[in-house]
């Protein structure tokens, strides 16, 4: 602390930094609110003795504080009956099958959009004429409680209630005797004694900006918000009954927060996104739901204006426009005796690429792409280190190591979160490696593509990517939680997705591709290859378009 | 935008700072919290909808600010007229000296003058410009600057040997 000034800063927020609200702030507010309301509803039959003009302000100031009107709301969107759960936890997940989509109606006692465990009329009396046991459906604590323990995976959480109204309710979370949430319910259904379902959640701690609740969204769903403390990672899921995708947002001392969060299945049309926290002691400390709604659109064809990817350029990393091809920026630094390479990025705030010296002495670099400085992920070490690869949410890190002398190669992944190691030794010849959140890596060996677990320790753990007939696979790729590859058969070249088993579970449209690919990257729809005369081309259905002046570049990714 | 999707935005973004800038306006943990709740009744009842929500957090402060004020207003009427109380008991981290020290600074910013910890608090709490100080306290800039001044004038001997 350099100044006065500063030193005045820091005591004043460190000083109030105990105290903490009591949680039922909201509940006061708003019973205070409606009691106004209520006064005012008194009022006006006497304003309107005193006169027209009169009579018209009052009555507009209720309506605008009541907002809401007749209690009793009804929905009719598009809806789909939500998928089974896949039971995909590990390793590769199978694209959904699309369900039928009848149009299904929602009928609410309050406003808001139900998200779990019922999101249709058709659920909800389905659960009236055989609650089983889901009994707990019909009391707002108890399902809370489930919400807690068997959605959200949130152990360690207790709830309370806030209020009494049969209409709606408000729970109070609390986790190490903290309030971290307060969870909305509504009745849903024609039953007026029907099931609960949850709404929404809120939080002091996190706030959700965008999505707005009810909101239509694509994907890529853009997120937004604030937190209160510092230095915490926003860990945002995309949920049905299955996780449709999920990223970490770092974020910290009420900055605002931005994070992506991208998902391919189309069988849905209600999902929760859930946004939690956690402080330093490891405790949780905010919960946020927020309802949205699959819209109509698919990815967009062009990446939008300011996009980037990292690529190398005459032996330094660089930041290029996806657009124009224009360099905006030189990352790296490399000394005389040191050369640049592979640069990939992990998400919003990590960027990684290999730095050998004096021809066998690597070391990992790091570099935050937003407002962090660069620094050695991986100490250097006499060996040759290829290939870094950061997960999207910057969880997972892993690289490929082969002695100076030649030999072998090793698959190193630490994570997810340095819990697990991978270190599997595999035959020379390593041409790419991607590694996803959970540290399940994907590596193109030189005669066929496998996905190692996280945690392994032999390639005959790997599950192998197998190609249809009289085909090969190369440049695979992460999609989120979907292994992703160029088939290449005899005059055509195509993507595919694989399932957990390593088969192939969709296919797209040909695209025509000269000379071949050699390696790809997938963020938020966006398809970015290199082809094997190193051009750099996005995929836009169904052809591929070159970015403008990419002779120059190599090895992009974003 | 629904006045309770208001209420809910508002709250989740602002509440907990609000509360604790109340603490430092009015020197009165318990009270702050329903200061700031009052501001929010206020504030809801005032612009119904509150169509514009990146104007609320602006409202409220300024909203908090002066029922901060009046609360003062109204504690200085009751202690005049108050028994003296025995004074308060040490705290349980008072044996820290980090606390001993950051204490003296507060204890020094809560004898300021109400405008000079005003100005002290929204600049360097809030960490408000001059321009958004003058806003919430309703005074020029020029004000903001010359009170802010003679507050950390007061505060600087006690903020050099804290550094």
């Amino acid at each position: 602390v350099s100044t006065p000034e500063d030193r005045l800063r820091q005591l004043l927020q460190v000083e109030v930094d105990d105290l903490v609200p009591a949680g039922d702030g909201l509940r006061r507010i708003e019973q205070r609110v409606a009691a106004r309301r209520s006064l005012r509803a008194r009022l006006v039959p006497a304003v309107a003795i005193a006169g027209v003009l009169a009579v018209a302000g009052a009555a507009a100031i209720t309506v605008s504080l009541t907002d809401q009107g007749d209690l009793k709301q009804k929905h009719l969107p598009p809806s789909h009956p939500r998928p089974e759960p896949t039971g995909c936890t590990t390793g590769l997940c199978e694209q959904p099958t699309p369900s039928p989509s009848p149009v299904v109606a929602v009928t609410t006692s309050a406003p808001g959009t139900p998200v779990w465990p019922f999101t249709t009329d058709a659920q909800a009396a389905d659960w009236t004429a055989h609650p089983g046991s889901r009994g707990w459906a019909g009391d707002p604590l108890q399902l809370t409680q489930h919400l807690l323990d068997d959605y959200l995976k949130l152990p360690g959480t207790t709830a309370r209630r806030l209020d009494l109204s049969d209409q709606a309710a408000a729970v109070e979370v609390s986790a190490a005797g903290r309030s971290v949430s307060v969870v909305r319910l509504v009745r849903i259904g024609r039953d007026p004694s029907g099931p609960w379902s949850v709404v929404g959640a809120t939080s002091v701690d996190l706030t959700v900006t965008q999505p707005n609740p009810g909101d239509e969204v694509t994907s890529p769903l853009h997120a937004a918000g604030t937190v209160t403390g510092v230095d915490q990672s926003v860990h945002l899921r995309l949920m049905t009954d299955v996780l449709l995708g999920e990223a970490y947002a770092p974020a910290g001392n009420v900055l605002p927060w931005t994070q992506s969060v991208t998902w391919t299945a189309s069988d849905w049309s209600v999902a929760a996104l859930i946004g939690s926290t956690y402080n330093g002691k490891g405790d949780l400390s905010a919960v946020t739901i927020t309802a949205v709604r699959r819209g109509s659109g698919d990815a967009v064809a062009l990446p939008p204006p300011g996009t980037t990817f990292v690529a190398m350029e005459d032996g330094h990393v660089v930041l290029a426009d996806a657009l124009s091809g224009a360099t905006l920026r030189q990352i790296s630094y490399p000394p005389s005796n040191a050369v640049d390479s592979a640069p990939d990025e992990g998400g919003e705030d990590g960027l990684v690429w290999a730095r050998t010296i004096r021809g066998c002495l690597s070391q990992i670099l790091r570099a935050g792409l937003a407002h962090g400085t660069a620094g050695v992920t991986v100490d250097q070490k006499p060996v040759r280190m290829l290939l870094p690869s950061l997960s999207r949410g910057g969880r997972s890190l892993g690289w490929v190591e082969q002695d100076c002398a030649g030999g072998d190669q090793t698959v190193v992944v630490r994570g997810p979160d340095a819990q697990l190691a991978t270190v599997v030794t595999v035959p020379a010849g390593v041409v790419d490696l991607d590694v996803r959140d959970d540290g399940s890596a994907l590596v193109q060996l030189s005669d066929r593509i496998v996905v190692l677990p996280s945690g392994a320790h032999d390639l005959a753990a790997a599950t192998v990517l197998v190609p249809e007939p009289s085909c090969r696979v190369v440049a695979p790729a992460w999609d989120g939680q979907v292994a992703v590859a160029w088939q290449v058969c005899p005059a055509s070249w195509q993507t595919v997705r694989f399932t957990a088993a390593g088969t192939i579970s969709s296919r797209q449209p040909a695209v025509d591709v000269v000379p071949g690919i050699l390696r790809q990257a997938i963020v938020d729809g966006q398809t970015l290859v290199e082809l094997t005369d190193h051009r750099i081309a996005r995929l836009s259905r169904p052809r591929l378009v070159e970015v403008p002046g990419s002779a120059r570049l190599s090895s992009p990714d974003w | 935008v629904a006045a309770s999707e208001s209420l809910t935005l508002l709250y989740t973004a602002h509440y907990r700072g609000l509360v604790r800038l109340a603490a430092y306006l009015t020197g009165d943990r318990d009270a702050a919290e329903e200061v700031v709740q009052d501001a929010y009744v206020k504030v809801l009842g005032r612009w119904g909808g509150l169509r514009d929500l990146t104007k609320g957090e602006a409202y409220l402060r300024q909203t908090v600010v002066n029922l901060s004020r009046s609360r003062v207003r109204y504690r200085v009427v009751v202690d005049k007229h108050a028994p003296a109380s025995l004074p308060d008991a040490a705290s349980a981290e008072a044996g820290a000296m980090t606390r001993l020290d950051r204490s003296a600074v507060v204890r020094a910013l809560a004898e300021l003058p109400r405008r000079q910890r005003e100005a002290i608090v929204l600049r360097y709490y809030a960490d408000l410009s001059e321009a958004q100080t003058a806003h919430a306290m309703g005074v020029s800039a020029g004000t903001v600057k010359s009170h802010t001044s003679r507050a950390m004038a007061a505060l600087r001997h006690l903020l050099e040997e804290d550094t």
